[in-house]
């Protein structure tokens, strides 16, 4: 029975298998969270600030987070800090996905 | 459109559900026992399903007819909202509805009967004062109109019983059969409106802002009631120039002086809907700014709020008096 349906099971597989990439993809973690808790310690709740941080940038603008200037910071509070006045600098706009 | 129809068992065979089916005969067709086995399961993703959503036809039980929340209303003491569907055929990134369900499926209760007789009785219990109907709450009043009837069924009711308002709130264009009716003084037509770069950007499968202008037009012409709705107003770079062109885009073309009302509210959600759409729109811009929590509520800082509405209130000023003005005040 499972062999005559063959056909069918696959096109559901495939239908999944895009889901499932689909929800990976805007359930990963943002593309520089591993380099900036290499560069500093983050507490727990900073670590989850400091992905909601990234998350927005990446929602709100194409250039990348890390710069000279970030790096040069002493700590991770002052690069929390640093990230939410550079993401409050930012202008608000809306672009057609 | 639909693919996929899941039917209740105990209304399988009644006439809606057979018309409907007819009119998706491609769709597959699943029977359940209660809608909320497909709707109301947790492991669901609202953005996934959004792609394909499926209708869920259906019997509501109780519950036809609610009191809308408090500030939600134009100027009337009783202020009710009913759902005959749930969910929107529209994808709106600032709709509370994807926050709200857990399943972006339509829900469609075809026992309209009893929406009537739940209408009536609050009609009743208003002891003849004015009494207020909002439809477009948990669905657009008019964008499956074609599909569902709803509105043709209903709207006779309205016609019967004088001091009982109905809003129909939609982004849509169905107003072909408005058309074909007789225009009613208690029904008001509602549209809903943000700038047409905000509208390209969030209010996905929304028509154009000019193809809705020029459906508000030709149902003013008839003789319709008109509502305009800027909720949610929108905060963003340019906002001040956008919605200026967008209310003198709307005012060249209405007759301001035949408009029923206005309202205005910045954007806002309650806070637990607005954590789970965060969970389902991470990259959104719109939820990637500075929205702070209020009441319960997620909105924008105060400064911000107060300067957008003040600023809109000023320009519709301009076009409106201000008595068919309203502001929602949630906050």
């Amino acid at each position: 029975m499972i062999e005559q349906r063959l056909d069918t099971i696959d096109v559901l597989t495939q239908t999944l298998k895009a889901l499932a990439a689909r929800l990976a993809e805007f359930q990963s973690d943002p593309g520089e969270l591993a380099r900036i808790l290499e560069h500093w310690r983050f507490t727990v709740s900073e670590q989850h600030q400091l992905r909601r941080l990234l998350l927005n940038w990446q929602a709100r603008s194409p250039k990348t987070v890390w710069s000279d200037e970030l790096a040069a910071l002493p700590n991770a509070n002052d690069a929390l800090r640093y990230l939410r006045q550079e993401l409050d600098s930012l202008p608000i706009e809306f672009s057609k996905s | 459109m639909i693919n996929t129809i899941y039917i209740e068992r105990e209304i399988a065979d009644h006439p809606r559900v057979r018309q409907i089916c007819e009119n998706f005969s491609d769709a597959v067709t699943i029977i359940c026992e209660r809608y909320g086995e497909v709707f109301n399961p947790k492991a669901q993703n609202f953005r996934l399903q959004k792609q394909r959503p499926a209708l869920i036809l259906a019997r509501k039980h109780d519950g036809m007819v609610l009191k809308t929340p408090e500030g939600y209303g134009i100027g009337a003491n009783h202020n009710y909202y009913f759902s005959h569907m749930l969910n929107c055929i529209y994808d709106c990134r600032y709709c509370f509805l994807q926050g709200m369900y857990r399943s972006a499926h339509y829900v469609l209760f075809v026992n309209y009967e009893d929406f009537e007789t739940a209408i009536v009785s609050k009609i009743s219990e208003a002891n003849g004062e004015t009494i207020w109907f909002f439809s477009g709450y948990d669905c657009d009043s008019l964008a499956l109109e074609p599909v569902t009837g709803f509105v043709k069924h209903v709207l006779p009711l309205f016609a019967r019983h004088p001091n009982a308002f109905i809003e129909l709130r939609t982004k849509s264009t169905q107003v072909r059969s408005l058309l074909r009716t007789k225009p009613l003084p208690n029904c008001v037509v509602a549209f809903s409106f943000t700038p047409k770069e905000i509208s390209a950007a969030l209010e996905n499968g929304v028509p154009s802002v000019e193809k809705r202008i020029d459906a508000m037009v030709r149902l003013q012409r008839q003789g319709w009631r008109l509502g305009l709705r800027f909720d949610p107003l929108i905060y963003h770079q340019d906002y001040q120039a956008h919605y200026r062109r967008l209310f003198s885009d709307l005012f060249q073309q209405l007759d301001s002086e035949r408009l029923h009302s206005v309202t205005l509210g910045a954007f806002r959600l309650p806070a637990p809907y607005h954590r789970n759409i965060l969970r389902l729109y991470p990259d959104e811009p719109l939820f990637a700014t500075t929205l702070e929590p209020s009441n319960g509520m997620v909105s924008y800082q105060a400064p911000i709020r107060d300067e957008m509405i003040a600023f809109c209130e000023e320009q519709l000023q301009r076009y409106v008096t201000p008595d068919i003005c309203f502001s929602c005040s949630t906050l």
